[in-house]
């Protein structure tokens, strides 16, 4: 028997084919393109027939999305809401005054403000989508071009879905191996937060010289003065109810997309006026092609999954040893190239068995865990999906979402590389970051 | 014109959207309804798991208590199958049970269909089948193949994070191993994925006023308490790659009759370990039901290819026959690796080099080339109940449990599973073939 599986292997180069002449060749939205990707792989695996459950498949894992469709949604309707209430320009207005003298600083308390709801909700649509969404105007008028601005919110809401005390492919990776989520918060914190930090950096501060010399009449226009503070009401409800989902779950347990549309509830009623259904309208309207690819891309995994295409790529990737000519260069690429149909099942299908092939001792486990999550967040900017890349493309006004992506690809890669780093030295950075109570797990 | 044609273009798209929403739907549907069991004769009491905890009643949670009552004096055993779903040897065990066992001392509770509501369903992205057909000599018995969660549509949404209910046992627990309190830590107990909301084996010890499958967790608990449950069993199945596999989990009570259990199954050809529930890991029958009351309580594992992440092409025989090439290849490569990294070793030690990675372990379990088929593994968690009872009975005698009926290991491997099972319209097992070709 062979150690390679061809007609899994063929399924899967058919179904990618299908779906790169069709977004690139035929144009056809990306979505689409997964769909018909899918229906040609179930083809090529022999799965067209009962045809009911073909249709079942297809449909069963369009649903894998249901809930961050919803997220998304609801998320989109918050910040055209928050913005035509003048709140997201009030609140550049008053930081560029605040702080454009200090740009080190400011970068950094930004990165920080971006990474928050990410931090809470273990979702980077949700922090470019809110805190996002709040910074892009501030960083563009400090001259931070568009397309870098929207990679600054994009790598930082990233980093702050990995950073903790919510890390979702931690969390799953842990589960996968009994781990449980103890002694992974120091970690998290510092491997997320060293390259959130220095993107930003990199990115911004030589652009922020026209911004502190910008005069007062060419910020955003703040409306503080017509509405007063509850103009902030919005934002401060979604981060109580954010907060309070985490410290009291029993109390505060609505969940992300009704968080979100209580915000924009209250932002029709507290700063200008607007029609929220105009605001609906448009918010559906520019979050309807992301749902398309996240249907799209669900789609795509159910049938890699039904012909043996998933399986077979999962075995080939473990074939290697361990080593920088080994299996680290290929943990530090699948990781992310899988987290582009999603990073949760990237963590989850190739996460897992990456973190059993490394060693298991009680540190490096932790240390091993926390830094593959970081990998597997990288998944959110890799195209067709890109979440945290498209979003943040869409906060900024930026239409081509790869002239965003293009800025996050070397601290994408550095990131990578950062995290094997610690996986190669899991002993030794373990010894230094890991603290466990009590008995070893 | 063209407002026409757009009208006739979206209700062409409407119109397909519709059929292949009810093809889809009708499908989805399809696996709400329950299919039969067939409780033994001995059976004494049909109960349902509301009565431990009413407010279930009527809902997609509520689930069948098969009681079978020696009517002697004596201990009492409870074994789950259908925790999970997903896990299909672990439910035909229990069915097996349910249609075979007679109580010849105290009592035996078997609830098969543990999370009912995520037999409603499949995890989607795994592209599990929805059915799978067991052959009997009167004909093939079809079983659902559920999810590990239970049915969205029964309790939605996630929370972001799931932290499960921590009983009023933990602060008892905590006050004996004060070095253990931070293992249960923030309002709750511990931390885990949203989607663990719905995972019954991670909701331990329950919660009354919680969401269904809290419900569902608190009214078995409660059971275990009411009826006095002294060894309580949970059959499960792992992937291959999972290295908790072909063990008895075991609370730290039942750490003594498990090994003995474990010693017993030797002579039956079954290997199996056990292993020690871990303190840190909550929300789990094993450990839960265990800390909560004084049962005994064991969990059980089988491998299973259909359920796992190098799972290849879905098929039914899978679930049937435990046959998966992706997993043989898995293998292959395993092998292949290991002698890569053995010469390697070797070089590394002649030169005094430190080696590196010695060997890895891909699967944790030896893939047979013929697949572990559903008899195998349905038969590992009926002996390994047997065993069990036995080494329970060995220390607990003065509250003895007694079982009979249910089939030998070896007859589950040489004929399967089938012979062991009612006929699909009630017609009574089999049993292993005679000699003259008769059932």
């Amino acid at each position: 028997m062979s150690s390679v599986g061809v007609h899994e292997l063929i399924t899967f180069v058919a179904m990618t084919a299908v779906f790169c002449g069709g977004a690139f060749l035929f144009r056809l939205p990306i979505g689409i393109a997964m769909a018909v990707g899918s229906i040609v792989g179930a083809i090529v695996g022999g799965y067209v027939f009962p045809l009911p459950d073909l249709v079942r498949h297809l449909v069963e894992g369009m649903f894998a999305y249901m809930d961050p469709i919803l997220i998304i949604t609801c998320a989109t309707i918050f910040m055209f809401g928050i913005e035509r209430s003048g709140l997201l320009g009030t609140l550049a207005h008053w930081t560029i005054r605040a702080f454009r003298k200090r740009p080190f600083l400011l970068l950094a308390a930004l990165t920080v403000v971006i990474m928050f709801p990410g931090m809470l909700t273990g979702s980077s649509t949700a922090a470019v989508l809110t805190t996002g969404a709040l910074v892009a105007p501030v960083l563009m008028h400090l001259g931070v071009p568009r397309d870098k601005t929207g990679a600054i919110i994009a790598l930082a809401a990233l980093f702050g879905m990995a950073a903790p005390p919510v890390n979702i492919p931690a969390l799953i990776i842990g589960a996968g191996v009994d781990l449980p989520y103890i002694g992974l918060d120091v970690p998290l914190l510092v491997f997320s937060m060293v390259p959130a930090l220095l993107s930003t950096w990199v990115l911004g501060l030589p652009h922020c010289a026209r911004g502190a010399a910008a005069k007062d009449e060419d910020l955003p226009k703040s409306v503080l003065g017509k509405h007063g503070a509850k103009l902030f009401l919005p934002i401060a409800a979604v981060g109580a109810l954010l907060v309070g989902e985490r410290v009291l779950p029993s109390v505060f347990s609505l969940g992300l997309p009704l968080i979100f549309l209580i915000g924009a509830a209250l932002s029709i009623a507290t700063g200008e006026k607007f029609r929220i259904l105009d605001v609906s309208r448009d918010s559906v309207k520019t979050a309807l092609p992301i749902l398309g690819i996240l249907m799209g891309v669900g789609m795509f995994i159910q049938v890699m999954t039904l012909t043996g295409a998933r399986g077979e790529i999962v075995v080939q990737a473990l074939r290697l040893p361990r080593g920088w000519l080994g299996l680290y260069p290929i943990m530090g690429t699948s990781l992310p190239l899988m987290g582009a149909v999603s990073s949760f099942g990237a963590a989850s299908v190739l996460g897992v068995p990456y973190v059993l092939a490394l060693p298991t001792s009680s540190h490096e486990i932790i240390i091993n865990t926390a830094a593959l999550s970081i990998i597997a967040s990288l998944g959110d900017l890799m195209p067709p999906t890109a979440l945290a890349g498209l979003f943040a493309a869409q906060v900024v006004g930026e239409k081509n979402y790869f002239r965003v992506l293009r800025w996050c690809i070397v601290p994408g890669i550095l990131t990578a590389v950062f995290g094997l780093l610690i996986i190669a030295n899991a002993d030794v950075v373990g010894h230094y970051l890991v603290f466990l109570g009590g008995d070893s797990p | 014109m063209e407002r026409r044609n757009r009208i006739a273009r979206a209700s062409g798209l409407l119109a397909a959207g519709l059929a292949i929403a009810a093809v889809a739907g009708t499908r989805f549907v399809s696996q709400w309804r329950s299919e039969p069991l067939f409780p033994s004769p001995a059976m004494t009491q049909l109960r349902m798991l509301s009565e431990w905890h009413e407010p279930l009643e009527g809902t997609a949670g509520d689930t069948e208590v098969y009681v079978y009552d020696s009517g002697t004096e004596g201990g009492t055993l409870l074994v789950l199958g259908g925790t999970h779903p997903n896990e299909p040897a672990a439910h035909v065990a229990a069915v097996a049970m349910v249609e075979n066992l007679e109580a010849t001392a105290g009592r035996v509770l078997v609830i098969p269909r543990a999370n009912r509501a995520a037999f409603m369903h499949n995890d989607s992205q795994e592209a599990m089948v929805q059915r799978y057909a067991i052959e009997t000599p009167h004909g093939a018995r079809t079983f659902r193949n559920g999810s590990r969660f239970t049915n969205p549509v029964r309790q939605w949404p996630d929370p972001t994070i799931y932290i499960n209910p921590r009983g009023e046992h933990w602060d008892d627990y905590a006050a004996e191993h004060p070095d253990h309190a931070e293992w249960n830590p923030g309002p709750g107990g511990q931390v885990l994925a949203g989607v663990d909301s719905r995972n019954l084996n991670r909701v331990y010890p329950g919660d009354p006023n919680g969401t269904l499958t809290e419900q569902i967790g608190h009214a078995i608990l409660t059971m275990i308490r009411e009826e006095n449950v002294d060894l309580a069993i949970d059959f499960h199945e792992a992937s291959p790659e999972y290295p908790t596999i072909n063990v008895m989990v075991a609370h730290q009570r039942a750490e003594g009759i498990a090994t003995w259990a474990e010693l017993l199954l030797s002579d039956d050809g079954v290997q199996i370990a056990t292993d020690s529930s871990s303190p840190r890991l909550r929300g789990l029958s094993h450990r839960e039901w265990g800390d909560a009351d004084d049962v005994l309580s064991v969990l059980f594992e089988s491998a299973n290819v259909s359920q796992g992440r190098l799972k290849g092409r879905t098929t039914e025989e899978q679930i049937t026959e435990g046959f998966d090439e992706t997993y043989l290849r898995a293998q292959i490569i395993q092998g292949q690796l290991n002698e890569k990294l053995a010469a390697r070793a070797a070089d590394a030690d002649e030169r005094g080099e430190e080696a590196g990675e010695r060997s890895r372990r891909i699967l944790y379990v030896e893939i047979p080339e013929e697949g572990t088929p559903m008899g195998v593994r349905a038969g590992r968690h009926i002996t390994a109940a047997q065993r069990l009872v036995e080494a329970y009975n060995d220390e607990y005698f003065e509250r003895p449990i007694g079982i009979a009926g249910l089939p030998e290991y070896g007859d589950l491997v040489r004929y399967g599973v089938g012979p062991f099972l009612h006929g699909p319209e009630g017609e009574p097992p089999a049993g292993p073939p005679t000699e003259d070709g008769g059932g």
